[in-house]
């Protein structure tokens, strides 16, 4: 029994080691990884486990880079590694993507499925892709951000981004900011009504 | 009005001086329970009833996802629940070895309190992915629970967990060729759990749901491996279900309670022959896709080095008729390629041999429920050609009625037979 309780012992620890480490890894990324700001429109899912979150499709994930391996045509999933920078506005962008994780930089992996004729990726998939909500914000935040029509003719939603950390290759979404405000602030003091005339409002800092 | 048991008059017996303690003892350990031993059955199904409904219930409280408390906060409260399941699977080893109540009750709490804590720190941290991964977290997490403290019902949650996490991979990714690799090795992490329980419990109603968990696991899992789906793959399908229905000959355990293998088996079987019963199933047969091939000739390898290994214990169509079902389906398929409607002929009379058999089985063993099944493929295979023939109402009704009488008829000799054996006895 003693040889069992001790097994046990073992188990526990390293059923608590496998969370502590995705917990350890990811608090390094929050406090030591370069800042990025990604464009986003979220929309509002659920996870049966996991809670609400709203899912978020980011503009830097549609452009045009030349894959690492063209030439292969076949569909299928493909990995790479994205290679960062920003734009003249501040917002993150890929730059290139390469085969093997650079040794300086901020870089991120990413998946993708189809390769151009020319030879070219122009849609990829970005290793993060949800930021979770407190039960019932989903469908607020999706409202937020969604055309206001109350007058006939649509607005244009307000702008958002995705504060992100990334750090050797690992990325942590740390807030998701519209319109100059971050999310959390929005659903504590909720607008009387969606801004319509947001067009021309500052995006992201 | 049922009778005390004998493990319940053993005191008493011994106090009379009819039998002594160590004779007491020994007639406990004969015929005492597992879970008598335990704290008794209705104890234990509370203990994992509740530990369920605690777990599932810590799951949702954090599904809420409370953004007023701090991260440091959310983070102490994510590993709460594994520390509590962990002490109480710690406690339940070593003061309370023997308490099956104890054991499951503990491992379940434990098993949604880990599954919890991924939850949390998905949350905190915006973790993406989908459910998926997250399933083969917790899976891996839970694994151990399997063998320490020996949770069957961790092990049912488990098994259920890799097929649903084998399930999203091949069927929800976007590219749709992924192949669920990891249900292989955690499938096969789990099997020498399930050949120990077969061999300690074979006999008891655990190992039977564990069985039903592992037959259902084995066979959705095995056809998740196809790049398509066409009329051959339906070869695999049954190859395999005939080997299902050899189970209970190939394992060697008398009395281990193997049947849901059979149940699976036969029911997978009998579907298929009923949807290849039908002409323009095998009208629009196509043989386009040959990159399944290998793994369709390996399955229906399998199901026939299976039944012939079956035949040193077996003979052909003893106690249940459902293996011979890959022979008559292999030689249907070969007359497909050739002529679609001289194939759903050869099916069609495979169902009626099928139901025949069982209703002989059941005429012969005296059981009503196999004899009715096997009347229940014979109607049925009659029915489904109502969809594909022109017969007029009369002849219809005329069909109805007779199946019916049929019904009757079968069922009333039997119980009369039943009448007499009890009369007579």
């Amino acid at each position: 029994m003693r040889r069992r309780a001790i097994l046990f012992g073992v188990v526990a620890v390293a059923q608590l080691a496998v969370p502590a480490w995705m917990l350890i890894g990811h608090e390094r990324v929050r406090s030591d990884g370069a800042v990025f700001l990604f464009k986003t429109a979220p929309v509002d899912p659920r996870d049966p486990f996991r809670g609400e979150y709203v899912r978020l499709n980011f503009e830097a994930e549609q452009g045009a880079w030349r894959a690492p391996d063209a030439g292969t045509m076949a569909y299928g999933q493909r990995k790479a590694f994205a290679l960062l920078d920003t734009d003249t506005a501040g917002y993150a962008r890929i730059t290139k993507l390469v085969e093997h994780a650079p040794d300086q930089g901020s870089y991120l992996p990413v998946r993708y499925w189809s390769i151009g004729e020319e030879g070219t990726v122009s849609t990829l998939e970005l290793p993060f892709d949800r930021y979770y909500l407190e039960e019932g914000d989903g469908p607020k935040t999706e409202e937020l951000l969604a055309p206001d029509w109350s007058n006939g003719t649509p607005s244009t939603p307000l702008p958002a981004h995705a504060v992100v950390r990334i750090l050797e290759g690992q990325a942590i979404i740390t807030d998701l900011v519209v319109g100059e405000r971050s999310i959390h602030d929005w659903l504590k003091d909720p607008p009387t009504e969606v801004p319509a005339a947001a067009t021309s409002a500052p995006t992201g800092s | 009005m049922s009778g005390p048991r004998i493990t319940q008059v053993l005191p008493e017996l011994v106090r009379e001086g009819i039998i002594s303690a160590a004779q007491a003892e020994l007639i406990r350990v004969r015929y005492g329970t597992d879970t008598e031993r335990g704290g008794g059955r209705l104890l234990l199904v509370f203990a994992i009833l509740g530990s369920l409904l605690v777990g599932l219930g810590i799951l949702l409280i954090i599904a809420h996802n409370w953004d007023d408390l701090s991260r440091s906060t959310r983070t102490v409260l994510a590993f709460l629940p594994v520390l509590l399941g962990q002490g109480l699977v710690l406690y339940g080893l070593v003061r309370r070895p023997d308490v099956v109540a104890w054991r499951e009750g503990s491992a379940v709490l434990l098993a949604c309190g880990l599954c919890a804590c991924v939850s949390l720190i998905a949350q905190i941290h915006h973790i993406g992915g989908g459910l998926d991964g997250y399933l083969l977290t917790c899976s891996l997490l839970i694994l151990p629970l399997l063998y320490l403290p020996g949770s069957f019902c961790v092990a049912l949650i488990y098994l259920a967990m890799i097929t649903w996490q084998a399930w999203i991979v091949r069927f929800e990714h976007f590219s749709a060729s992924d192949r669920p690799w990891w249900f292989l090795l955690l499938l096969l992490a789990a099997l020498p759990y399930y050949l120990r329980q077969g061999r300690q419990r074979g006999t008891s109603t655990v190992f039977w749901w564990l069985s039903l968990f592992m037959a259902l696991s084995v066979g959705i899992g095995s056809q998740l491996f196809y790049v398509d789906w066409t009329h051959a793959h339906a070869l695999g399908v049954v190859a395999l279900a005939g080997v299902f229905t050899l189970v209970p000959w190939l394992h060697g355990v008398s009395g281990s309670r193997t049947w849901p293998w059979v149940l699976v088996g036969g029911a997978t079987m009998l579907i298929t022959f009923c949807v290849f019963s039908f002409r323009p199933i095998w009208e629009g047969m196509d043989a386009e896709e040959r990159a399944d091939w290998p793994l369709i000739a390996a399955y229906t390898a399998v199901g026939i080095i299976a039944y012939l290994l079956s035949l040193r214990v077996r003979r052909p169509f003893e106690q249940w008729p459902y293996p011979e079902g890959l022979a008559l389906f292999l030689i249907s398929f070969l007359v497909g390629i050739f002529s679609p409607a001289l194939a759903a002929i050869l099916v069609n009379i495979a169902l009626l041999v099928l139901g025949v058999f069982t209703v002989v089985h059941g005429t012969e063993r005296g059981s009503l429920r196999r004899m009715n099944l096997g009347l229940t493929i014979l109607s049925a295979t009659i029915f489904m050609r109502f969809f594909d023939s022109d017969l007029n109402f009369v002849v219809r009704g005329l069909l109805f009625i007779g199946v019916g009488c049929g019904f009757l008829f079968m069922n009333l000799r039997m119980v009369r037979q039943r009448n007499k054996q009890d009369h007579a006895a």
